[in-house]
């Protein structure tokens, strides 16, 4: 983390400090502040739906919270070549806090909350910051003084939406406690609760429905 | 399985301690490629069209008629055959009709046509319809419709007759056994070397080949080297390697622009249509139907495991989210770009009552469009490729009014939601002609400036087919590239 990160992101500067050891910043207050970004996202992409839940069976209900879905967006954006998730955090925080200010008022949130802007919003204004940093437009929400190249992560953004529909649908939750290891190491261990949702009775060894009749030739 | 950063097919060495190579895309697509013995066909969906006819008219040094035979060739070598149907092609033909196209029984289309896919994958087990066939305990040969396609198809006695003909399972076993071919997993070649002589001038002699695993690093010598790395590694090695200036090395891309609208049915409608109350995406071939309609592109119905599904019709757009997009009454559409919040989850949940269809539309090659090297950033394999993609007008009006089509087709067989994900016109799935034949090399496919250096991959198709598919037409024009080298160099 540098130090124009912090100041951009409205705590003031002795808070700053008191996080520094030994001349680095606090591992844990990172961690948090990126886990805690991305599971705001992940939870606006796939909610908790108390609605759905009524209508259609408890299952409904639940979301990226709980199959671990911010921990694969993390664990993907990391897995890049520069690793980008504190980067993708830093920017969604900082675009949040453009929009906040666009809306009028004072957006500088209390010392102790870590600069976490993009959570402060509703899910729909998280949905509109996602969209103007991914819009092909042109992105301006990219903070001056980012560690990261702007060209390393920029062009990924628009990952994050593709990533949380594969974090969540696919089998990864379902991997369990193997999620994090090398794909041949991994062993699903139940059904990701997204399967449930949607009907996929997970991976088959055949169906037995050849023979349908057939549309094409029928005149 | 199809995580492309940690699963098992991605861009990247095989050791999963190390990040995927990097590439880079200006407009905000991806790029869908698999390394490995085998590459992409790991992972495609095996759909084996032939080019259109006035595809090759328009551009190619060589003639359509010239093809077939080497297309003949690759059909019974796969082999290509026609689909097994499923629910899922059964409402595609259902709506088809509805639409008032006809269906086709050619193979050489200058029409717009509906027809079971042509696709490289095996007949249909034939005890799979027995109920006391063990599937757990499979040893026969043959599809068992199990959907898995694009996951990776295992489904075979042996690795030469496993259901899905990727090259890994086809080509790869039919080489091994002249006894005449190593092959050398793990291998990245990072530069090809030249020597010059007064009868050819500039020649390709020999390559350094990099172990991705190891790290250690080799020269192989060759009398004849044939560049197949793909349509971003084939440029971006010729420039890396410093091979003479091209105005046609990495340009003129073609990607056809893909795109995907999918629909939500209702339970009673799809009783009357097939007499089951779902379409089950997941069931079958991945794509075992198309639509074919020269002078605009092709079109599919697509059914896959729901991670790749949702990623597909609801989590890629260059629109942003739904809504935040206005549709007009002239769009047949519902809604256009990116599913997010309830409303994701709401469709999600109709996964089984969903039919989608993946649309590959006719771009024209243009200069502007391809893969440079980054001056700065560099991987251990060289400077990395830069993709840049921008859709002109004229295949902008194509795409939309293929999409529309698509879209319509749907809506007629009796979808009650119509959803348009507008891709980024640089998802690169279909990547083509970025060392295009007549080009960047003469019509032999040996690059007209380095002697003894072939080209096979998609990179020397000459433009984007018309729309269908590529891999059926580069494995024949590399068949013909076979027998051309073996003529020249070794008569």
């Amino acid at each position: 983390m540098n130090m124009h990160f912090q100041k951009e992101s409205g705590e003031t500067l002795e808070e700053n400090r008191d996080n520094l050891k030994d001349g680095l910043w606090d591992e844990n207050s990172v961690y948090d502040y990126v886990v805690n970004t991305f599971k705001a996202y992940a939870d606006t992409m796939v909610p908790h739906s108390p609605d759905l839940a009524e209508r259609y069976g408890r299952i409904q209900f639940y979301g990226a919270l709980e199959s671990y879905t911010a921990e694969y967006l993390i664990m993907s954006f990391d897995g890049h070549a520069t690793p980008l998730a504190v980067a993708v955090a830093e920017i969604l925080n900082i675009a949040a806090k453009q929009y906040l200010m666009e809306k009028g008022g004072n957006p500088d949130l209390p010392g102790d909350t870590g600069g976490l802007y993009f959570a402060k919003l509703s899910q729909e204004d998280r949905l509109k910051v996602v969209d103007r940093i991914t819009s092909p437009d042109g992105i301006i929400y990219i903070p001056a003084g980012l560690t990261t190249m702007q060209g390393d992560v920029v062009p990924l953004l628009p990952a994050l939406n593709r990533f949380t529909m594969m974090g969540y649908y696919s089998e990864w939750s379902g991997y369990g406690s193997t999620r994090f290891m090398p794909p041949d190491k991994r062993m699903l261990e139940y059904q990701p609760i997204s399967w449930g949702q949607v009907g996929y009775p997970g991976p088959s060894n055949g169906y037995r429905v050849a023979g349908a009749f057939d549309f094409a030739k029928k005149k | 399985m199809n995580d492309a950063v940690t699963g098992k097919f991605r861009w990247g060495p095989a050791d999963r301690s190390i990040s995927p190579w990097q590439r880079i895309l200006q407009k905000g697509g991806f790029v869908w490629q698999s390394a490995g013995v085998g590459g992409t066909t790991l992972l495609y969906f095996a759909n084996c069209p032939r080019a259109y006819p006035g595809a090759f008219e328009r551009d190619w040094p060589i003639s359509y008629e010239e093809m077939i035979p080497y297309y003949e060739e690759v059909e019974q070598t796969l082999p290509v055959r026609e689909a097994t149907a499923t629910s899922k092609e059964d409402l595609f033909f259902y709506g088809a009709r509805k639409m008032g196209f006809a269906y086709t029984n050619e193979i050489n289309l200058t029409q717009p046509g509906y027809r079971l896919q042509p696709n490289g994958i095996l007949g249909i087990n034939p005890m799979l319809n027995n109920p006391d066939f063990d599937l757990g305990n499979n040893q026969a040969v043959g599809c068992t419709l199990r959907g898995h396609c694009v996951n990776g198809c295992s489904i075979g006695p042996n690795v030469g007759s496993v259901a899905k003909r990727s090259t890994l399972v086809s080509y790869i076993p039919y080489a091994l056994a002249t006894g005449n071919v190593d092959i050398m997993p793990n291998s990245f070649v990072t530069a090809i070397h030249t020597g010059q002589n007064n009868e050819e001038g500039l020649y390709a002699d020999s390559v350094t080949v990099r172990n991705t695993w190891t790290g250690e690093i080799r020269e192989l010598k060759a009398k004849v080297i044939v560049l197949s790395a793909g349509s971003i590694e084939s440029p971006r090695l010729w420039l890396n390697s410093g091979l003479p200036e091209n105005e046609w090395v990495g340009k003129g891309l073609t990607t056809h622009m893909i795109d995907c609208v999918s629909g939500i049915f209702e339970e009673k409608d799809l009783m009357n249509i097939l007499g089951m109350s779902d379409v089950k995406p997941y069931v079958g071939q991945n794509s075992a139907a198309r639509m074919d309609y020269p002078g605009l592109g092709a079109f599919e119905p697509f059914g896959t495991s729901p991670g790749i599904y949702a990623t597909m019709i609801y989590g890629t757009s260059q629109k942003g989210y739904y809504f935040q997009n206005q549709t007009n009454e002239e769009e047949p559409w519902d809604r256009e770009g990116i599913i997010a919040g309830e409303l994701l989850k709401e469709f999600m949940r109709n996964y089984d009552k969903t039919l989608s269809i993946v649309v590959f539309s006719d771009d024209d090659v243009s200069q502007k469009n391809g893969v440079t090297l980054d001056p700065v950033r560099m991987d251990e394999n060289g400077y990395i490729p830069i993709i840049n993609y921008e859709i002109s007008d004229d295949d902008r009006e194509r795409r939309d009014q293929l999409v529309g089509l698509a879209a319509e087709l749907l809506k007629k067989a009796g979808a009650k939601t119509v959803s348009r994900a507008n891709w980024p016109p640089d998802v690169c799935a279909h990547i083509m002609s970025t060392m295009r034949i007549g080009f960047v090399t003469d019509t032999n496919c040996e690059a007209n400036q380095v002697k003894r250096l072939f080209i096979a991959d998609n990179s020397v198709l000459c433009n984007g087919l018309g729309g269908p598919n590529p891999t059926l037409t580069t494995q024949a024009l590399a068949v013909r590239t076979a027998q051309k080298i073996a003529e020249k160099y070794f008569p």
